[in-house]
């Protein structure tokens, strides 16, 4: 939304008309030559990549009002750069997220929001299987069945461990 | 005394098995980290510091160790390993690094918590923890009452020698 309204401004101001061609991404994956076109479009894809890159952590710079366009949105100083539902649900969900963890693992907020790599983490919840990914949930939000939980639910005689318990008999 | 089984006990179980267990899964995760041409100092800094967090979780916890067990990567870890794939002309992202490193560190604790399981379940444990040593005591204390006015279906009991009803099991 911000790109394409950017572009337009862009376009605006040239004093020519540029003509809008369709391009198709990742062209460098398959074996041969690129079109002049193909080639822009891989080169592209890698200096945005290390923009982004260079920028994780650091929040992002509100652009000015533009001439033409649809304007932007930002929610919580976060530039809303394609849908704005699933903005808005992100925004809310991570800010409680960070606050959750900060309290649970003794850390500070701004070290959770700001310096972890929250890509890396969303691609490899989305990557993991159901099995592993509510594992991960249980254990951070305290619910898998240690002893301690399972005695807090009162299914368990006693909080001890197991394992220690195993090697005191033995 | 045993310890409670808190979910950082569990990762740190003292006993020689887990001991041997994690560090069976941290050499694992070196040598992916060697594979998959991770920088040197990344490398040593995520191996060291995990291994010394099992060692001494209480002494590490400030460290964020246990938080790093989840997947939190740093942002300059991740920048820093993507300049070294540049650097090498790799195609490879910094990103796509860090989630692999998440998925083997819940790798890790989830093959951790599977063998605090099968010490569980696969033993005569998880009768001890659940209160195994009271339920006999229960039954001894009943048998030694006698029937008096309990119903006649339960008389079979009493007249099975305390012994037997205190090794039998639940299935047979």
């Amino acid at each position: 939304m911000d790109l394409i309204t950017h572009l337009l401004d862009i376009w605006s101001d040239l004093p020519f008309q540029p003509t809008a061609k369709h391009v198709y991404g990742h062209r460098d994956d398959r074996v041969g030559p690129l079109t002049f076109l193909e080639h822009l479009n891989v080169r592209m894809d890698s200096v945005a990549k290390s923009i982004t890159l260079r920028n994780l952590g650091r929040s992002q710079q509100v652009p000015q009002p533009l001439s033409i366009g649809y304007g932007t949105i930002s929610v919580g100083g976060i530039l809303v750069a394609s849908r704005v539902q699933q903005s808005l649900c992100h925004a809310i969900h991570h800010n409680r997220l960070v606050a959750y963890l900060a309290d649970r693992w003794d850390l500070s907020d701004d070290v959770l929001h700001y310096k972890l790599c929250w890509t890396s983490i969303a691609r490899a919840r989305k990557q993991a299987s159901f099995t592993q990914r509510k594992f991960i949930t249980k254990w951070i939000i305290g619910d898998t069945p240690s002893g301690v939980e399972m005695h807090r639910r009162q299914q368990r005689d006693s909080p001890s461990c197991p394992v220690c318990n195993n090697n005191n008999n033995s | 005394m045993a310890d409670d089984e808190s979910l950082v006990h569990i990762l740190t179980y003292p006993d020689s098995r887990s001991a041997e267990l994690r560090a069976t899964l941290l050499f694992e995760l070196h040598e992916w980290l060697i594979a998959e041409l991770i920088c040197l100092w990344i490398r040593e800094f995520l191996f060291h510091g995990q291994r010394s967090w099992f060692d001494d979780p209480e002494g590490h916890l400030s460290l964020g160790w246990y938080a790093t067990l989840f997947g939190s990567i740093h942002d300059s870890l991740v920048q820093l390993q993507h300049r070294l794939y540049k650097g090498r002309k790799l195609q490879k992202s910094g990103i796509s690094w860090a989630r692999k490193v998440a998925l083997k560190l819940w790798n890790i604790l989830y093959q951790i918590w599977i063998h605090r399981n099968s010490i569980l379940h696969e033993t005569d444990t998880i009768h001890q923890v659940s209160g195994l040593a009271k339920l006999q005591q229960a039954t001894a204390t009943e048998h030694a009452r006698g029937p008096g006015h309990l119903h006649r279906v339960y008389n079979s009991y009493f007249s099975t020698p305390l012994q037997s009803l205190l090794t039998s099991t639940i299935n047979n």
